[in-house]
């Protein structure tokens, strides 16, 4: 038993460190991008990297807002992201529960080829996508890309729910149904929420596409005010001037909501299943 | 969290989104109206007389913002005065090549625009023949000089853009440096320029004499500088790629060398565009080849640096007394499939009109100097040191990269990649710069083949 | 049909139970084709037309912009086969996809099991190693190329000071540091993703097999391979094949870090594809690039499908 013990405690304190030396790796660059993002432009360009300093300014914040309509591009991107994550979501959880649930012929054909869609490089395909959305006279228009974004994130999704349904014994549904459910009642009412971590990641991964994402907007979007977050970075950069301290700032407005929606979230992931899961 | 309350919050948001979903549809309208391809080829002929025309105008994001907003002003006011509407769309660096190709791609390309890939636009059949315009504006400016032969014909003779600039490479050299090494301003011949690199040059306190880049980033004004001081040249009058030569490896010898003896910083194999930048801007370097961005970064941040700045063309090694000097143009292209090529037209004449064209020029710092004669003596050129240091030294002797042969797709393809490869074989895979010369050699044949010139 | 008492009078009567069990099961096949359908008319128009149209060029030397595109057959093909660059890109799309997916499926699982253990602010942690993925991707590995610098970059700044080395390093201009390097920047950015993923499923895992494995005196090793592995395994899977084929065509790390230098040193397909397609102007021939390595993907997806599945009819 003392052993054990011993072992245990080797184990945590192996643990305990390796997720210190993470975090420092995982915070490093965030913190450098917020400190630059609070410096004067001198200070980026120095020989001796400036990693910590009290010479603060707002000034690229409020040049960032000054000199771009940057508060509409915060909308947009919003708007986009939010919608993409609920239709994703949507349409991934209908496929899902067919392929998990429901039998018919094709199902693991049609489960397999879900992952096809990830075969090209966007660097690819996103010319013909262009083209075809152009001959269908939906360019500039955000709504298309947000149906560009579904196509990433809902095969990924699919799976990922099609994962989480399994695990939920089918009995659970039978019950619901036994007393007087709909499909779709058991659907809502006894799977989803048992699912709340595997619908919580996808929320997370819709999101954070369709937030991040640069090259299909910057491809479908020439109008300035339709412009997203990722797509105004790149107006930061003239050629060989890059505009660090407006760049950070930037990143530092887009990273700071997906955190708070992270914080949120990873509280659904967990808790999922101690809210009232009856198991056996 | 209880179950029910989950089930009141997933129904909540689900009322939320659709709202949210209502909401975006209802907030962006219907896709917008296919008005907005001006450029692409219609059978039926244009607006019947109630109607008014508008001119898309595409161009580059210049990095000064007023610069921008004059430009964007002379499109309008073109569009006043000549009865019809404008929609200017400006793209960054990065983002610019590729919008161009990709509108070609698609047929949907603006009736003006400016830009830095006119004989792209002429390959793909876009292009105009601007002869006439292109002789009355000259004439308004008081005659084009040389450069502009270059930057705005292709060899076959057609005249095919109308240039803006010019946007010249300069030398930056570190006066306080070279004299505390018994060097003074200019450095006047090639030999002189290579004894003042081999005394400033100081590895062991990382300060190196010249920072170029080792891969396509800047080429055109550092490595084809070289080339071009030892007499080497990269296509003849006909188009016809002349780069395995001797003159062009020997120039190529001394850039690669540079970087061999320790000359360089030892970053350049893996620099792009800012990369000179960056290594002037803190101070590791003696001289670098540059266009303005360099000077104009000096002027808002770092004026003690500035001062210490001169600016300067590349001498010749094979002809001692003079100097060699490449400069961009960026040129004004008329869709010849537009439906308003007239209106066109006028927004062309508005930006280089006498009474706009200087102000741009100033708006746009040091990046833009003049390409017509008259404007050569303007105030903001002659009385600012270092723009008068550019247009008494550089700028006489500038030439476009294709000078000798008028507007190539082969150059712009070989200057995007194949001169990547070639540095690199040369800097970082050990292979002999007569080897690496070939490399560019054949992939300008390849690049012929593919443009079926 | 088993005969039973009065089997005219059961057949009659168990005719309908059967034609209502087939009706069943064709609703319930129109039901699940039904809900398939608004992820199927997306997939099919906006990916499979391009795709299509995409595969129909590689055949056709097509250039960027100009609208001849003449039939050209396997000669795409065939160039690249025998060009020495491509094989190169070949070898290091393996190398590094591997060394990524290696390192994240490690580390986010280890980082998931400790985060899932009850420790003081746990969700602080949580969020804080989301923070990569959370960060634009242009943003986070510019943050890295500068930290890289060989001049002013904070890693041989640390370097030189702690005299683990006496120059500075070239992270990304010597060819033979620059793969670990652009390797070091995608691990940083994907694994928060691993751990998310698998700290939900291990969310599915019940505590009463762990308590039970307890009770049968069962080691922290045991516990871990036959109670928590199993139970992660599906959700790991997709997770890792997924991000394998999202590695395997990353494009925008390494384009903006290094552009597939030096040298060729870290050229991948992507940025082989991108590089001939966009500057190059050659379309078909950049199709072509992905097209070779159909294959490689296809049988990783079938593999793993396959594996996958053994494992959900056992569950």
């Amino acid at each position: 038993m003392i052993g054990h013990r011993v072992q245990h405690f080797g184990l945590r304190a192996f643990g305990w460190a390796l997720l210190a030396v993470v975090l420092v790796i995982a915070l490093f660059p965030p913190y450098f991008m917020t400190i630059t993002a609070f410096h004067p432009p001198s200070l980026s360009f120095s020989r001796t990297p400036t990693l910590f300093s009290t010479d603060l300014t707002l000034r690229a914040f409020t040049d960032l807002f000054d000199k771009y309509p940057y508060l509409t591009w915060m909308s947009n991107t919003t708007l986009v992201s939010v919608s993409s994550t609920i239709f994703s979501v949507s349409v991934a959880t209908l496929a899902a529960y067919s392929l998990s649930r429901l039998r018919y012929p094709g199902r693991s054909t049609l489960s397999s080829a879900v992952f096809f869609v990830y075969l090209f490089p966007s660097t690819l395909l996103f010319i013909p996508i262009f083209i075809v959305l152009n001959q269908l006279h939906m360019l500039d228009w955000l709504p298309a890309l947000v149906a560009v974004y579904l196509t990433f994130s809902v095969p990924f999704n699919i799976w990922l729910l099609k994962a989480y349904f399994l695990t939920i014994p089918r009995e659970l549904e039978d019950a619901a149904m036994v007393d007087g459910a709909t499909r779709w009642q058991s659907l809502m009412l006894v799977v989803m929420p048992l699912a709340a971590p595997g619908v919580a990641v996808a929320c997370i991964y819709s999101f954070t596409l369709a937030w991040n994402e640069y090259l299909y907007a910057f491809t479908l979007l020439s109008d300035q005010t339709k412009f997203t977050l990722a797509t105004g970075l790149t107006k930061l950069i003239f050629g060989d001037v890059f505009l660090w301290g407006m760049i950070m700032a930037g990143g530092v407005l887009m990273s700071a909501p997906l955190l708070v929606l992270y914080f949120v979230a990873q509280r659904w992931i967990v808790a999922g299943l101690s809210a009232g899961a009856v198991k056996g | 969290m209880a179950t029910t309350g989950m089930l009141s919050r997933r129904m909540f948001l689900a009322m939320a989104g659709g709202t949210a979903a209502v909401s975006l549809l209802s907030a962006c309208g219907g896709p917008p109206a296919p008005a907005a391809a001006p450029g692409a080829p219609q059978a039926a002929p244009a607006a019947t007389s109630g109607a008014r025309k508008t001119v898309l105008f595409w161009g580059r994001q210049q990095f000064l913002p007023d610069s921008n907003d004059y430009l964007t002003e002379s499109v309008k006011l073109a569009g006043q005065k000549g009865g019809f509407d404008v929609s200017v769309q400006l793209f960054s660096n990065d983002e610019h090549p590729q919008k161009e190709v990709v509108a070609m791609e698609s047929g949907v390309v603006p009736d003006i625009t400016y830009t830095y890939a006119p004989a792209l636009w002429n390959q793909n059949g876009y292009a105009m023949d601007v002869q006439a315009l292109y002789d009355e504006i000259g004439t308004a400016g008081g005659g084009w000089l040389p450069l502009a032969e270059g930057s705005s014909k292709i060899a076959a003779g057609k005249r095919i853009a109308v240039p803006m600039n010019v946007e010249p490479w300069f030398l930056h050299l570190r006066q306080d440096k070279f004299a505390e090494a018994g060097f003074t301003m200019p450095l006047k011949t090639w030999d002189e320029m290579m004894a003042a690199f081999q005394k400033v040059n100081k590895p062991a306190e990382n300060f190196y004499a010249f920072d170029g880049q080792m891969t396509e980033a800047d080429w055109v004004g550092n490595c084809l500088q070289f080339m071009w001081a030892f007499g080497g040249r990269l296509f003849d009058k006909e188009g016809v790629p002349t780069i395995d030569t001797p003159q062009n490896i020997a120039g190529v010898k001394a850039y690669t060398d540079l970087f061999k003896n320790k000359m360089m910083p030892p970053g350049v194999v893996s620099q792009l565009a800012a990369g000179n930048n960056e290594a002037w801007l803190s101070g590791q370097t003696a001289a670098v080849s540059n266009p303005g961005s360099i000077v104009l970064a000096m002027r808002t941040d770092n004026k003690d640096l500035l001062a210490n700045t001169y600016l300067q063309a590349f001498p010749s090694q094979v002809k001692p007394g003079t100097f060699v000097q490449t400069a961009g143009s960026a040129a004004l292209v008329i869709n010849q499939k537009s439906q308003v090529i007239e209106e066109a037209k006028q927004v062309a004449r508005m930006i280089l009109a006498p009474d706009r064209y200087p102000t741009q020029l100033e708006k746009a710092g040091s990046y833009w100097f003049p390409i017509m004669k008259n404007y050569l003596n303007l105030p903001f050129f002659t009385q600012d040191q270092w723009n008068k240091e550019v247009t008494d030294n550089i700028v006489p002797w500038t030439l476009a990269g294709t000078s000798d042969t008028g507007l190539t797709p082969i150059f712009d393809d070989i200057t995007i990649s194949a001169t990547r490869d070639m540095l690199q074989a040369i800097a970082v895979q050990g292979k002999s710069v007569e080897e690496g010369v070939k490399i560019l050699a054949d992939a300008a044949a390849a690049a012929k083949a593919k443009f079926k010139m | 049909m088993a005969l039973r008492v009065g089997a005219g009078f059961k057949r009659h009567s168990l005719a309908p139970a059967w034609r209502a069990r087939q009706t069943l099961a064709r609703d319930q096949a129109i039901f699940g084709y039904a809900l398939l359908l608004p992820s199927a008319v997306l997939i099919v128009v906006l990916v499979g037309v391009p795709f299509l149209r995409a595969l129909w060029l590689s055949f056709h030397r097509k250039l960027l912009g100009s609208e001849d595109a003449p039939w050209i057959g396997l000669q795409n093909y065939a160039a690249l086969l025998g060009d020495a660059t491509f094989w190169q890109a070949v070898k290091n799309t393996f190398v590094f996809t591997t060394g990524s997916i290696g390192i994240k499926l490690a580390l986010g699982l280890a980082i998931a099991l400790i985060l899932n253990e009850a420790l003081p602010l746990r969700g602080l942690w949580r969020s804080i190693v989301m923070l990569p993925y959370a960060m634009p991707t242009l943003v986070s590995v510019l943050v890295w190329k500068w930290m890289y610098n060989d001049v002013a970059g904070v890693l041989n700044y640390l370097a030189t000071s702690a005299k683990l080395s006496d120059h500075p390093i070239l992270w990304l201009g010597d060819p033979n540091v620059a793969m670990p390097a652009v390797i070091a920047v995608n691990v940083w950015r994907g694994f928060p993703f691993f751990v998310i993923t698998i700290l939900a499923g291990l969310q599915t895992v019940p505590q009463e097999l762990y308590d039970a494995a307890k009770v049968d005196g069962a080691g922290v090793w045991p516990r871990f391979s036959q109670v928590t592995l199993p139970g992660i395994l599906p959700v790991a899977a997709v997770t890792t094949l997924f991000s394998a084929i999202l590695t395997f065509n990353d494009f925008s790390i390494i384009w903006i870090l290094t552009q597939g230098g030096p040298g060729n040193a870290t050229n991948v397909l992507a940025t082989l594809t991108y590089r001939i397609s966009i500057p190059g102007l050659e379309l078909g021939k950049g199709v072509a690039v992905s097209v070779l390595m159909l294959p490689i993907l296809v049988g990783l997806i079938v593999l793993l499908n396959r594996f996958i599945s053994r494992r959900e009819e056992m569950a």
